[in-house]
C-alpha cells in the first residue's frame, strides 16, 4: 500500500477535428498519409499527485480541461499522451443519475448502477438501508423513477453514489442538487468520507466549496496546469486569472478636459493609473450614456488590487466616471447579489446623502466607496453603476451605466476562530448587555 | 475482450432482460407480447401457406412452405437485428461510454443478447406450434439450438465491426439495413434453392449465411442433420467475424469516445 492514491505524470489529451466525416475516411484510406485534420489539445502535460485521504480541488474556467481530466481518469476517455495509476477502487460521478433506466424502479436502477460501475451486487445490498435513508424518498422507491420528480431522481442517485464507498471519489459539479437542505446533506456526508480516509476529486466552480472542502487545488487553464497548493491560495490564483482575462482592453478611452475629485479623496498614483484603463466587465445595454463608467478598480483599505476579502472586512471599490452630457445629478452606485442572485445589499451616494458635484461634457470624476462585507462567506456578483437621481421612476433615478459579468467578489471566512462570528446571510449590529443575579434579587 | 465480457455478464443479461420486458411497456398486454407477436407470424404463415396457397415444397414429403419459411426467417431475423441494433450500439449508449469506464463490446453483446432471447421465444413457439399442427419434430432439433448460437455469434460480430465504424461513419448504418435486405434475398430464405437458376445455385455456396440457414433448413424441415462440412464453417465465422470486430475495435478504441 502507497500513500499516493492517485498520481498523474504529463497527461495529455489530443482531439482530432474533422470537418466532414468524409475527411476521415480519406485519412483512412490514404493510410493517413493524407492529413485532413485540426488538432485540439484539451490536455497539455497535466502533472500532479493526490495523497491517501486528500481532496484535491480541480478548478478553472469553462474549457480548461477539467471534465477531460476527470473523464481520463474515470477511464471514461483514453488519454493521447501521458500515464496515470489511480489506487483502488474509483466512483466516478460525472453526471447524477447515468445509468438510471426510467422504466425500472428505484431499488432495481440502485443495483443497475452499481453494477454499471462496478460495484457489486451484495455490497449494495448490505448498505440499501442507509442509502434508502440518505435518499428519504419514502415509498417511491419501488414506482418506476420515470414516476420521479427531478428532486427525487437526483437524491437516490447521491445517495447510491455516496455510500459505495471507494477508495477514491471522483466529483465533477454534483453538490449543486437539491434544496439547500439536501446540499447540506451532501456536505456532510462528504466530511464523513473525508474522516474515514477516502480520497476525493472534486470540479467544482464554486469557490467557497473549494476552500472549504479541499485540502490543495491544481488550477488548470488550456489544458495546462497554472498553479497548484493549498486550497486558499490556488483559488486567489484563479481570481487573479480571472481578473486579468475580464480587464482586456475593450474600448479606448474618452478624451478628457477635466477632473473633478470629491473633497478629500486622496488618490493613490497606482490606482490613478489603472482607472485610466478601461473597467473590466461589460456596459450594461440598457444604461443611458449620459455618464459613463470609464475605469472601476477594486482594492483593499491599503490600496492593492483585491478581489477578495475576509468576512467583516473592508473593499474600496474606485469609479472613474465620465459626463457625455452635463449631469448635475449624479449618483455613484452599487449592488450585492449572492450566489441565488438575491440582493443582498444596494447602496448609492443618493441614499447616504452625499451630493456629487455637478459634471460638464467630458469631465471626469474620481470616486470611492469603501464597503464593509459583514456577509457570510461566498461568491457575491457586484454591479457598479453610475446614474441621475430624476427619471421615469422616481424611486429608481435613470440608469446612465451599469458594468455586468465582473468576476464575483469572494468572502472567505475571517481571521480563524471557534466559531464564525455570525449565522446567516448578513451581520446585523447586535448588542449585548447582562447582569448576573447571585443572591436571588436583580 | 471475453474476461470483460464476463466480467459485465450481469449488466449484459439485466439489460438484454430489461429490454425484452420493456419493449412493450406501457401497453396492456405489456410482457405477453413478446411471445403473441411471433406466434401470429407463424401462424400467419402456417395458414397462408398451408391452406390459402397449399405450397409444397417442390421435394414432397418435407413438410409444409410455412415451416421452411419461419426456419430460416425467424433466425435470419434475430440474425439481422444482432448486425443492425449491433452497429448502432455505441452511439444509442453514447450516455453511459461518455461517462463511464464500461468496455465498448458490451453495449453490443447487450443487443446480440436481447436478439437472441426473442430468437429462442420464436424458436420455442416454432416447435410448439409444428407439434401442435401434427408435424414431426425429430431428434435432429436438438442441433438447432448450437447452429442459432454460431449463427447469433456471426451476428455479433459484425455487428463489433459495424459498431465501431458506424461511430465515424453514420452513414453506414442506414447502408447496413439496406445491404442485409439484399443479403436476405440473395439467401434462400423465402424461396427454395433449387428454383434459382444453375449459375446462380453455385454462388450460394459461397455465401456465409447459407451454410447456417441450410443447416436450419435441414434440422426443422427436413429432420436431417446438416453435412458434416458445414460444421468446420460455421464455427469458423461466428469466431472470425467477433475476432474481426475485436481487431477493428483495438484499433480505433482509443478515438471512440471522442466523437460520440
Amino acid at each position: 500500500m502507497t500513500d499516493i492514491a492517485v498520481s498523474v505524470h504529463d497527461l495529455s489529451k489530443r482531439f482530432r477535428l474533422y470537418r466532414r466525416p468524409w475527411d476521415r475516411v480519406l485519412e483512412w484510406v490514404t493510410l493517413g498519409r493524407m492529413v485532413r485534420h485540426g488538432e485540439f489539445w484539451a490536455l497539455h502535460g497535466v502533472s500532479f499527485q493526490v495523497a491517501r485521504g486528500e481532496c484535491l480541488g480541480i478548478i478553472g474556467v469553462n474549457g480548461a480541461g477539467k471534465t477531460t481530466l476527470l473523464k481520463i481518469l474515470a477511464r471514461a476517455l483514453h488519454p493521447t499522451a501521458g500515464h496515470f495509476e489511480v489506487a483502488g477502487r474509483v466512483a466516478s460521478l460525472l453526471e447524477l443519475g447515468t445509468g438510471f433506466h426510467p422504466e425500472l424502479t428505484g431499488r432495481q436502477n440502485l443495483f443497475q448502477s452499481a453494477r454499471l460501475l462496478g460495484f457489486p451486487e451484495p455490497e449494495v445490498r448490505a448498505r440499501l438501508p442507509q442509502i434508502l435513508a440518505f435518499a428519504d424518498i419514502g415509498e417511491f422507491v419501488d414506482q418506476p423513477v420515470k414516476q420521479y420528480s427531478s428532486g427525487m431522481f437526483v437524491r437516490l442517485a447521491f445517495a447510491l453514489f455516496a455510500h459505495l464507498d471507494p477508495d477514491v471519489y471522483i466529483v465533477d459539479e454534483a453538490l449543486a442538487v437539491g434544496d439547500v437542505f439536501f446540499q447540506q446533506k451532501c456536505f456532510e456526508r462528504f466530511r464523513e468520507l473525508r474522516r474515514r480516509g477516502c480520497t476525493i476529486l472534486f470540479v467544482s466552480h464554486d469557490m467557497e466549496a473549494v476552500t472549504h472542502l479541499c485540502d490543495r487545488a491544481i488550477l488548470l487553464a488550456g489544458g495546462k496546469c497554472l498553479s497548484q497548493g493549498d486550497a486558499r491560495s490556488v483559488v486567489h490564483d484563479y481570481f487573479a486569472l480571472m481578473g486579468h482575462a475580464a480587464g482586456l482592453p475593450s474600448r479606448a478611452p474618452m478624451d478628457r478636459t477635466s477632473v473633478v475629485a470629491p473633497e478629500g479623496l486622496d488618490v493613490p498614483a497606482e490606482v490613478r493609473r489603472r482607472l485610466a484603463d478601461p473597467p473590466p466587465g461589460v456596459h450594461a445595454a440598457a444604461g443611458t450614456r449620459q455618464s459613463e463608467i470609464a475605469g472601476f478598480v477594486v482594492t483593499d483599505p491599503e490600496d492593492r488590487p483585491a478581489w477578495t476579502v475576509r468576512s467583516g472586512g473592508t473593499l474600496r471599490f474606485w469609479y472613474a466616471v465620465e459626463a457625455r452630457t452635463p449631469v448635475d445629478d449624479l449618483n455613484v452606485g452599487i449592488h450585492f447579489y449572492d450566489r441565488r442572485g438575491i440582493l443582498v445589499f444596494a447602496v448609492g451616494t443618493a441614499n447616504l446623502g452625499v451630493r456629487l458635484p455637478g459634471l460638464p461634457v467630458g469631465a471626469r470624476l474620481l470616486c470611492a466607496l469603501a464597503v464593509t462585507l459583514r456577509v457570510q462567506p461566498g461568491e457575491y456578483t457586484v454591479l457598479p453603476q453610475v446614474g441621475g437621481l430624476t427619471g421615469e421612476v422616481p424611486e429608481l433615478g435613470l440608469l446612465h451605466d451599469r458594468l455586468e459579468a465582473l468576476p464575483p467578489i469572494v468572502v472567505v471566512r475571517g481571521a480563524a476562530q471557534a466559531l464564525p462570528s455570525f449565522y446567516g446571510l448578513v451581520q446585523l449590529g447586535t448588542e449585548v448587555a447582562w447582569t448576573m443575579d447571585v443572591d436571588g434579587t436583580v | 475482450m471475453i474476461v470483460n465480457l464476463w466480467r459485465y455478464r450481469g449488466f449484459i443479461v439485466q439489460n438484454a432482460l430489461a429490454d425484452v420486458r420493456y419493449r412493450y411497456a406501457g401497453s396492456i398486454m405489456g410482457v405477453a407480447w413478446n411471445v403473441l407477436t411471433p406466434l401470429a407470424q407463424i401462424l400467419i404463415y402456417t395458414l397462408v401457406f398451408s391452406q390459402i396457397m397449399a405450397a409444397r415444397l417442390p421435394t414432397p414429403g418435407e413438410g409444409s412452405f410455412a415451416l421452411y419459411l419461419c426456419a430460416g426467417l425467424l433466425p435470419w431475423a434475430a440474425f439481422s437485428e444482432c448486425v443492425v441494433r449491433g452497429a448502432h450500439a455505441f452511439i444509442e449508449n453514447a450516455p453511459y461510454l461518455r461517462k463511464l469506464p464500461i468496455p465498448e463490446q458490451v453495449f453490443v453483446a447487450q443487443s446480440a443478447a436481447g436478439a437472441t432471447v426473442f430468437l429462442a421465444i420464436a424458436m420455442v413457439l416454432l416447435g410448439a406450434v409444428t407439434l401442435a399442427m401434427g408435424g414431426d419434430v425429430s431428434a435432429a432439433w436438438l442441433g438447432v439450438p448450437v447452429v442459432l448460437l454460431l449463427f447469433q455469434g456471426f451476428g455479433f460480430g459484425l455487428g463489433l465491426i459495424f459498431s465501431t465504424l458506424t461511430v465515424f461513419l453514420r452513414d453506414l448504418g442506414q447502408l447496413l439495413t439496406l445491404g442485409l435486405q439484399i443479403w436476405m434475398w440473395m439467401t434462400p430464405i423465402v424461396y427454395v434453392e433449387e428454383i434459382l437458376p444453375p449459375g446462380l445455385r453455385a454462388l450460394v455456396a459461397f455465401n456465409p449465411a447459407y451454410p447456417f440457414i441450410d443447416a436450419l433448413h435441414r434440422m426443422i424441415v427436413a429432420g436431417q442433420w446438416p453435412p458434416a462440412g458445414s460444421w468446420p464453417i460455421m464455427v469458423f465465422w461466428a469466431a472470425a467475424a467477433p475476432a474481426a470486430g475485436y481487431l477493428v475495435l483495438r484499433r480505433l478504441r482509443p478515438e471512440i469516445r471522442d466523437v460520440l
